[in-house]
């Protein structure tokens, strides 16, 4: 009986063992082959004045050069794997998950405590184009280390394609904070 | 090594062990296929559901949902403007924008329950590849088309969604204009409006999601979208991605059935080795006598195999029959849609190997406790 008692168990042991949690495909790990046109822009020393995003949104137009300091947040999925595009939150305005305490978040760079408004007023897309002026179909994700909650300070221009209600900027320096 | 008939003679010494045996391993193989069809059922009913080409726009922070999801009406022409290389029918470009609804539905009986809605436009058909109009036609205003499944969601007969029936929701009486199917996809169990209708009578005025359908673009091209107008506050998930996420949410329904066969598969299992250590051990003196006429130990334990397999395998072979008489081709509904019960060669191997494995590895232990005592022991063992 002990024996059949033992088998028992074996088989709910390995029937229960695919209960886990799955990972996540779209957080998957793109660190590699980063190319030497998004390695050029990592800058080695932080650019001198640095705005918030949320003030950059209010003021900057088309075309202007900013420099922005923020963290990579504002929504689930952050980067666009196999593209240069990212978005940035002001931290100063939304606060990412992790920083609440006992807050289980697996995703806490969404900021889903925040409100939408507030969400969609501090945040803002990072870019790289080449030089023909074409999106680099190549993600920023593992350069440098970048990865969702990255501080960083980003230097660009203001895009074409962006409004009062949605700011792309087209980056030309990323500095990492930490 | 003995005869095959010693072993059939033996099953039937005693009739009540032997109806013991063959109705505990039917209800344990007829557990078992019932387990995998069912987890086999939703599996295959949401992996067909969605297309790698597809890519569904939600609302951000709805990924999980397309139901809680609120994406605004003019997102449909910015996707079809913004995104190139979008599958197009006749310059028409497959882009739905459609609203997904759970509400309870009357029908002309008076039964009511609840129902997936769907609200579209007749471009749904260019992203919902898998859907068949079988009787009827698209709906206009004031009319629905109804998956051939639906009624088993309300749970009515077939009739009372017939062509030319009426539905009533919230106190509308519409139409049944079309009759469509999308087999084994959950779309077959929706019951689907004119965009229009459904807005006006839900009281909204935005989309749930927008459905597209690539041709040369990439998921990172839509991707691209989203953050590139980050005002319209949508994520782009692929649509069988999102059914596969949608499995792993039923994961704890799917653990239960498994547990719940287990424990009364474990309850039969035990009944079953209980009747078998007490028929062999009442055979301790014969299998010794066997012995001492030649017999070895090894062919002893063949025949008591041979004996238990034959029980088990009539139990397999009831609950087979069982099976495909109560279970094959049976509909279940659950939240999403309604999936099948299909026989297939999986759940057929699965339930086989079953019923050997209890005719084999469960024999083993009574066996050699019967067999285990030394020739003189045996002999006098009462």
């Amino acid at each position: 009986m002990k024996f059949n008692l033992l088998l028992l168990t074996l088989a709910t042991a390995v029937t229960l063992s695919s209960c886990g949690d799955k990972k996540d495909i779209n957080t998957a790990d793109t660190s590699l082959n980063i190319s030497g046109s998004l390695q050029s822009l990592i800058l080695s020393e932080a650019p001198d004045g640095a705005a918030e995003i949320a003030a950059v949104r209010k003021t900057a137009k088309k075309g202007d050069t900013v420099t922005i300091q923020g963290k990579v947040m504002g929504r689930k999925d952050p980067f666009v794997n196999g593209r240069a595009m990212m978005m940035l939150g002001d931290p100063n305005k939304i606060t990412s998950c992790d920083l609440n305490h006992d807050d289980g978040c697996p995703t806490p760079w969404d900021v889903c405590c925040d409100d939408p408004d507030v969400i969609k007023a501090s945040t803002l897309t990072v870019q790289v184009l080449d030089t023909d002026g074409n999106l680099i179909k190549e993600g920023i994700k593992g350069l440098a280390g970048i990865k969702e909650l990255s501080q960083l300070v980003v230097t660009g221009t203001v895009a074409d394609g962006s409004t009062a209600d949605n700011m792309l900027i087209n980056a030309t320096g990323i500095y990492i904070l930490k | 090594m003995l005869p095959f008939t010693y072993a059939l003679r033996n099953l039937f010494r005693d009739l009540s062990r032997l109806a013991q045996t063959v109705g505990g391993s039917a209800l344990v193989v007829l557990l078992l296929i019932a387990s995998v069809a069912l987890n086999q059922g939703m599996d295959s009913v949401l992996s067909a559901s969605g297309s790698a080409k597809n890519v569904i726009l939600v609302g951000k922070g709805s990924e999980e949902s397309i139901e809680r999801s609120e994406v605004h009406l003019d997102a449909e022409s910015s996707v079809i403007t913004s995104i190139r290389g979008l599958e197009e029918q006749l310059g028409t470009p497959a882009v739905s924008g459609e609203i997904t609804y759970q509400a309870p539905i009357r029908t002309a009986s008076g039964k009511e329950d609840q129902a997936l809605l769907r609200g579209v436009l007749e471009k749904a058909l260019l992203v919902h590849r898998s859907v068949r109009l079988l009787e009827g036609h698209f709906p206009a205003p004031g009319e629905v088309m109804v998956g051939k499944l639906a009624h088993r969601n309300l749970g009515v007969d077939a009739s009372e969604l017939a062509l030319g029936q009426r539905i009533y929701f919230e106190n509308e009486a519409l139409n049944v204009s079309g009759i469509f199917t999308a087999p084994g996809t959950v779309l077959e169990s929706e019951i689907w409006f004119d965009r229009n209708d459904l807005a006006s009578l839900t009281q909204r005025d935005t989309l749930s999601a927008i459905t597209l359908r690539m041709d040369n673009a990439e998921f990172d091209d839509v991707h691209v979208f989203t953050l590139q107008r980050n005002d319209l506050e949508l994520a782009a998930i692929r649509e069988d991605v999102y059914y596969s996420k949608l499995g792993a949410f039923y994961q704890p329904i799917k653990v239960m059935i498994w547990v719940t066969a287990a424990l009364v598969s474990a309850g039969a299992i035990f009944g079953g080795l209980n009747t078998l250590y007490a028929a062999f051990a009442s055979r301790i003196r014969e299998m010794a006598t066997l012995q001492s006429i030649g017999y070895t130990r090894g062919a002893l334990l063949v025949s008591l195999i041979q004996e238990s397999l034959l029980a088990t395998l009539t139990g397999t072979l009831l609950a087979f029959l069982i099976a495909y008489f109560l279970l094959d081709g049976r509909t279940v509904p659950f939240s999403v849609g309604t999936f099948t019960l299909i026989l297939t060669p999986q759940v057929i191997l699965t339930g086989l190997a079953a019923g050997i494995l209890l005719g084999t590895i469960g024999t083993l232990p009574p066996a050699i406790r019967c067999l285990s005592p030394s020739l003189p022991k045996a002999l006098r063992s009462s």
